[in-house]
């Protein structure tokens, strides 16, 4: 588990004057704040045309997740799915266009928003401190994008040797980081790597939030929930939520007919939902008492 | 076999009515506790959809008795085991009431997972359903162990093609959110049964096609507010998670008669 960096304890404690300052703008009608947003549901509509592909879920989900865990002017990470990537370079593909809309409805929300292309699975680990560098420096690789409020990278360009993360760490400009990373993953875990990586990119209090489903193969349901956290936690992220995306409002009533049945005990439920994991950097008590004490 | 879109979807709108409406004229006061872990009408949908009338179905915690007399009320066989000795009383109660409005099959209770009457249980249970308990701080692992044993033990039990049922309420420590599906996944597979299904049951209130009204405790409430105002912020519970394992999906039993 890394060491938590003395600025995530300064950016909590500048936390609650930040949220005191906004409640004076939101008082005067200016911003919206996140202390007088209503406490939000674990479970939220986010309606969606079948099939629920990654991309549609992924659209749906982005303005759910960016008005749930930002303030304007926060940065945004949209890290594009692979079926996306995959599309770039071939312009009657309507895929393309609707990330492009998804980057877009970002920064209408007053958030910079930035995207990167995810890491296919099997390449070659990319050293953590470099992962942003490195991606956008190789054209196959991953590129990376910026649109909205989002300030600029002072150091994007500065090869910093692996070994000196730790370190740097704690005197790394805030800047290069984002406060909300969105990411789809399918049912098929995309391994450590980039979950590392993406974690590295978080602000000291930033969120990563993961949208995934699960899916059936021969009868049998591969959930790649457990493995995630897994991986979140050697990257020293801990789950705190978990939400259910409603891709389809469901009947009120709750009758089965045998016809139903029959269906379901053949190929389970239609699945109308997806799964947000919620991860941020874990701090312990310690520093959370630290903090206060401050 | 119906278009696909007729198959129901896997969240399922059981919060509509509060618990209170919930137990009103079916169970006694003192059973709500033992509802926020299962509550009578998400019983009721897994008894009906993975069930028919006739069959058998077994609760190994039956707690305050819900599963037992959901069950029962929709004319199913039921055996439920008290782990619970402290909710006896309660259960008896319930179960009254239960035989007063649908008198069907007397109930089986068995005191644990080895009293002798179990012994010709191997293969006579059509489904398994039960509601994880919220466990001690601190005691996570020991809760692991306990899951896996009890799964290891009644999936003998369950005829091939059953299905064992474990619903689980989001769960948090001092870290966060605990992955009580996982770990139940996790120890399911561990003993050899297939997930086949991960739906979610609504505990809130579905508002139109718009939004999902959570029916949280005060408490609940307090804590995502305290968390919130403190920069980390969380989502109030408005759901369960259903677990639903496969023994093996080979053959399936016919259904049993139904008693008049």
């Amino acid at each position: 588990m890394p060491a938590t960096p003395k600025s995530h304890i300064a950016r909590r404690g500048r936390g609650i004057s930040r949220q005191m300052t906004k409640t004076n703008l939101v008082t005067a009608g200016l911003s919206e704040g996140s202390a007088d947003r209503p406490l939000a549901p674990t479970v939220r509509m986010c309606p969606a045309d079948p099939p629920l592909r990654t991309l549609t879920v992924l659209g749906a989900a982005t303005r759910t997740l960016v008005t749930t865990y930002t303030d304007p002017g926060d940065r945004v990470l949209l890290i594009e799915p692979p079926v996306v990537a995959r599309a770039v370079g071939s312009p009657r593909n309507p895929v393309r266009l609707d990330w492009a809309a998804v980057v877009e409805a970002v920064a209408r929300l007053g958030r910079g928003a930035s995207t990167r292309q995810t890491t296919p699975r099997g390449e070659p680990a990319v050293p953590l401190i470099r992962a942003a560098d490195d991606v956008r420096a190789t054209p196959d690789a991953a590129t990376e994008s910026e649109a909205g409020l989002g300030l600029d990278d002072p150091d994007r360009t500065i090869p910093i040797a692996a070994d000196w993360i730790t370190a740097l760490d704690s005197v790394r400009p805030a800047a290069d980081r984002f406060d909300l990373i969105i990411a789809a993953v399918g049912a098929v875990h995309p391994g450590t790597d980039p979950i590392t990586a993406w974690a590295h990119d978080l602000t000291p209090t930033g969120i990563l939030a993961i949208v995934t489903h699960s899916d059936r193969t021969y009868g049998q349901l591969a959930a790649p929930g457990r493995d995630l956290q897994r991986a979140a936690r050697l990257a020293g992220l801990t789950l705190t939520d978990r939400l259910i995306l409603l891709h389809e409002s469901p009947p009120p009533g709750l009758t089965i007919t045998d016809a139903n049945r029959t269906a379901i005990m053949s190929n389970g439920h239609r699945r109308i939902h997806s799964t947000v994991l919620v991860f941020t950097p874990y701090v312990s008590e310690q520093d959370t008492a630290e903090a206060h004490n401050a | 076999m119906p278009d696909d879109l007729t198959v129901p979807g896997t969240v399922w709108a059981t919060g509509n009515d509060s618990l209170t409406a919930q137990l009103r004229d079916r169970y006694v006061g003192a059973t709500r506790k033992d509802a926020a872990r299962l509550s009578p009408a998400i019983a009721r949908h897994i008894i009906t959809t993975y069930t028919r009338p006739g069959d058998t179905v077994l609760d190994p915690d039956a707690g305050a008795g819900i599963v037992v007399c959901e069950a029962l009320r929709t004319r199913r066989h039921v055996i439920g085991i008290h782990a619970d000795n402290q909710q006896h009383e309660v259960f008896e109660a319930n179960l009254e009431l239960a035989n007063l409005s649908a008198p069907y099959a007397p109930a089986t209770m068995l005191d644990g997972v080895d009293d002798p009457r179990a012994a010709g249980l191997p293969g006579a249970v059509d489904l398994v359903l039960t509601g994880l308990r919220r466990s001690a701080p601190g005691d996570r692992l020991a809760d692991l162990a306990r899951t896996y044993e009890l799964l290891d033990t009644i999936a003998d039990w369950v005829w091939p093609g059953g299905h064992i049922v474990v619903v689980c309420r989001p769960e948090r420590d001092h870290r966060g959110l605990v992955d009580g599906p996982g770990r139940v996944t996790e120890a399911a597979q561990a003993v050899g049964l297939r997930l086949v299904d991960h739906c979610i049951a609504l505990t809130g209130k579905l508002i139109g096609d718009l939004a999902v009204r959570p029916r949280a405790s005060r408490y609940e409430t307090r804590a995502a507010a305290r968390s919130r105002d403190n920069g980390v912020p969380f989502a109030v519970n408005a759901h369960v998670d259903v677990l639903v394992f496969g023994v093996s999906a080979d053959c399936r039993r016919p259904a049993a008669p139904v008693s008049p």
